[in-house]
């Protein structure tokens, strides 16, 4: 079989795509962050009623094949949340020691005991609330909702 | 592979697909399913033109066309993978597949459309001898409006959830639906329509050659200014036999309306639903009325109104008057007290067409309880759903509960979810599921406040039992002992029990071990929820290790809010990657 010269600039190119694949950020935390913004994360309220919830809880995809049967929104920027990660570490329900805690202003979603997917019914409870959040990576970013 | 950039539909010989995707290879895949949840796992076809779709399910369709294959539900990941943007060519997934839609209509099975709502360009397609458009969970883009115009005119069923449409959108759907000659029925519900588009709807629907059956309005902002147009829709579409007018505020005096139009004798509608419509006991009087001239009427839905113990009592009387079959009748969260129950009963005494009850969220208590089951328990009853979650029932209720349980055989689905039961009114269900003749399917008693001290009853009852298929026993803390106990018995052979619910369970790893060898031993078993549980990744570690096996016949592990590492995430992922008839659902 002859040997084959690699052209230079395909050389070249070829690298660039490696290095460009090896200078990724941390793809570590990125799917349960993206997980924790589509479950937890809602800008447009303050609050929410019964209808918000059950809405809601359809929109972003927690009603498919089985109701979610609890669940939390917070309605405070991405930056305050954040900041909880860099709050002090203490244990979550698992035992990890990677949880925080902060109080923002949330909903808090409910099934009701007549739901049933695909009829998911929810009763919302709005308040400030101290809640528990898990946070990995690095910078840290919120990847579970544990309170 | 390289982006090129194609016109739409244009032509790509150098990619066939591959020869998995032919004919033989679906039939492969269809081969040790059962016929009545079929996947066929497309991923990694490689589309890179709506064309070779086409082809893929002209090749496919014949078979399910004759075959006994009611419907084709794909799991949207799969699709996501096929239809993501960069793949297609015209980068427009909804264009693609509405040409696709509109490409079949002469085909003799057509095809069905169902986008998974909010991630882009994950779809559902459902082979089903009805055509369809159904979308969830969209903002509909002005282009993306204009290539569903069509299919709107076209599709028998059109259901439009939660699609940002407005007043204006409903200016083009008017001339859509007016020119549609198959609608059967029409959902569009979530959508900020206002009276003024509403009425736009409805006059669309008035059209001599209207043939809608299935009418859904739910949470459309439609308030009591709006009904004015129902009683002229309602005698003009005589076809219409299901409206749903949920979550919307009509008022008492939008009800009074409503049923003007329902009275009207040209109106043939046969079943209603008015959840959290602002209705009082006012409303009753005109329910009533209609229930009384409505000689059809099936199923009438008004939970979450304050109707209030006189409003339930004017409705019962109604009810008790009118001949009509009714079958399903739900007052979950209106007030209906224990006093109330003797109406229910004296209501539905003749009702031998009832089938679904559901009186959720009622303080009805022991007392109203008692008297509702000597009520239902009649000979000729064919009552199959009973719900009573949250109202106020103790152990003491459970007495009446567990000598109806055995003697209605045609009680299917008892819901107690939310009362305080106790592990003594667990052990009295448990003694009537174990008795002869108990025909239940299904058990709900989510936050009844059992603890593990009714689990080895329970066990016996999934070791022996062979009727209940469903047992929710979410939220109680029956805790890693409890969890164990009940592994023993679903890890006799012959179990029965498909679907069992263990969220906020208080779990952990430990009691995730069990269920992970239960698994390995039972074979009933399809579904299994441990949401809300404290397990940790060697717990879900454990899971995983069961599921893997070919011989676990689980198909849906649902874990929400559980909290595990990247690595463990992943793993998840691709188990469900590798094994295409099991579903994670977190």
């Amino acid at each position: 079989m002859a040997l084959q010269r690699t052209h230079p600039l395909l050389l070249l190119l070829l690298l660039t795509l490696l290095g460009l694949g090896l200078i990724q950020p941390s793809y570590g935390q990125h799917a349960m962050y993206q997980r924790f913004l589509r479950q937890h994360v809602d800008l447009q309220v303050t609050s929410g009623d019964d209808r918000y919830c059950n809405v809601m809880m359809q929109r972003r995809r927690m009603t498919i094949r089985q109701c979610k049967p609890f669940n939390t929104f917070i309605h405070e920027d991405i930056g305050n949340i954040l900041n909880i990660c860099n709050t002090s570490n203490i244990p979550c329900k698992n035992g990890r020691m990677n949880c925080h805690e902060g109080v923002v202003q949330v909903t808090d979603c409910r099934e009701t005991g007549g739901s049933s997917v695909p009829n998911c019914r929810y009763r919302a409870k709005s308040s400030t609330r101290r809640i528990v959040i898990a946070c990995e990576g690095n910078p840290e970013v919120p990847v579970h909702m544990d309170k | 592979m390289p982006q090129s950039a194609k016109r739409p539909g244009g032509r790509n010989s150098s990619n066939s697909p591959p020869r998995d995707f032919g004919r033989q290879g679906f039939q492969r895949q269809l081969g040790g399913q059962s016929p009545q949840s079929r996947a066929l796992d497309l991923r990694g076809l490689g589309l890179d033109s709506y064309e070779m779709l086409h082809k893929t399910f002209l090749n496919v369709s014949p078979e399910l066309a004759h075959g006994s294959f009611p419907s084709l539900i794909h799991r949207s990941r799969a699709l996501c993978t096929c239809f993501t943007p960069a793949k297609l060519i015209s980068k427009k997934p909804h264009h693609c597949l509405a040409h696709f839609a509109s490409a079949t209509t002469n085909y003799s099975r057509p095809f069905h459309l169902f986008q998974y709502g909010g991630k882009k360009g994950c779809f559902r397609l459902h082979l089903s001898s009805t055509m369809s458009l159904d979308i969830q969970c969209e903002q509909l883009s002005d282009t993306r409006w204009t290539e569903l115009l069509p299919l709107i005119q076209q599709c028998q069923v059109v259901r439009l959830d939660d699609c940002g449409l407005t007043e204006v959108r409903c200016q083009d759907m008017s001339s859509a639906l007016r020119a549609n000659p198959a609608l059967t029925e029409l959902d569009l519900r979530t959508n900020e329509l206002g009276d003024a588009g509403v009425r736009l709807v409805l006059q669309a629907l008035q059209g001599p050659t209207c043939t809608i059956q299935k009418l859904s309005l739910q949470n459309c902002c439609l308030t009591e200014a709006g009904c004015g147009v129902l009683p002229s829709m309602l005698r003009s579409v005589p076809s219409l036999r299901e409206l749903h007018l949920s979550d919307n505020p009509l008022g008492d005096a939008g009800l009074k309306l409503l049923c003007e139009g329902l009275l009207n004798p040209q109106c043939h509608l046969e079943k209603l639903q008015l959840e959290y419509c602002n209705l009082t006991a006012a409303s009753c009087e005109f329910l009533a009325s209609v229930l009384r001239a409505k000689p059809d009427f099936k199923e009438l839905i008004v939970s979450n109104n304050d109707l209030s113990e006189a409003g339930v009592r004017t409705l019962c009387q109604g009810l008790k008057d009118s001949a009509c079959p009714l079958e399903a009748l739900k007052l979950e969260n209106c007030g209906v007290t224990a006093a109330n129950c003797r109406d229910l009963c004296s209501a539905v005494a003749s009702k031998t067409s009832l089938q679904a009850l559901d009186l959720g969220s009622n303080r009805l208590g022991d007392a109203g309880l008692t008297e509702l089951c000597q009520g239902l328990l009649r000979p000729s009853f064919r009552l199959r759903t009973l719900w009573l979650w949250e109202c106020g029932i103790t152990a003491e209720g459970c007495h009446e509960l567990c000598r109806m349980l055995c003697s209605l055989e045609s009680l299917r689905e008892l819901s107690l979810a939310g009362n305080e039961l106790g592990d003594a009114g667990a052990q009295l269900l448990c003694e009537s599921l174990l008795a002869p003749g108990c025909r239940l399917e299904s058990l709900w008693v989510k936050t009844c406040s059992l603890t593990a001290a009714c689990c080895p009853l329970f066990s016996s009852v999934l070791a022996q039992n062979k009727c209940l298929l469903e047992l929710q026993m979410s939220s109680n803390p029956l805790g890693d002992v409890g969890v164990q106990t009940l592994c023993q018995g679903l890890g006799q052979p012959g179990t029965v029990l498909r679907v069992l619910w263990l969220g906020d369970c208080d779990v952990s790893d430990v009691g995730c071990s069990s269920l992970a060898s239960t698994l390995l031993a039972n074979h009933s078993l399809r579904e299994l929820d441990l949401s809300n549980n404290r397990m940790g990744d060697e717990g879900v570690r454990q899971l995983m290790g069961s599921l893997r096996q070919p011989g676990c016949a689980l198909e849906q592990l649902v874990l929400y809010d559980i909290y595990w590492s990247e690595e463990m995430d992943n793993q998840l992922r691709a188990l469900e990657e590798d094994k295409p008839s099991l579903r994670i659902i977190s």
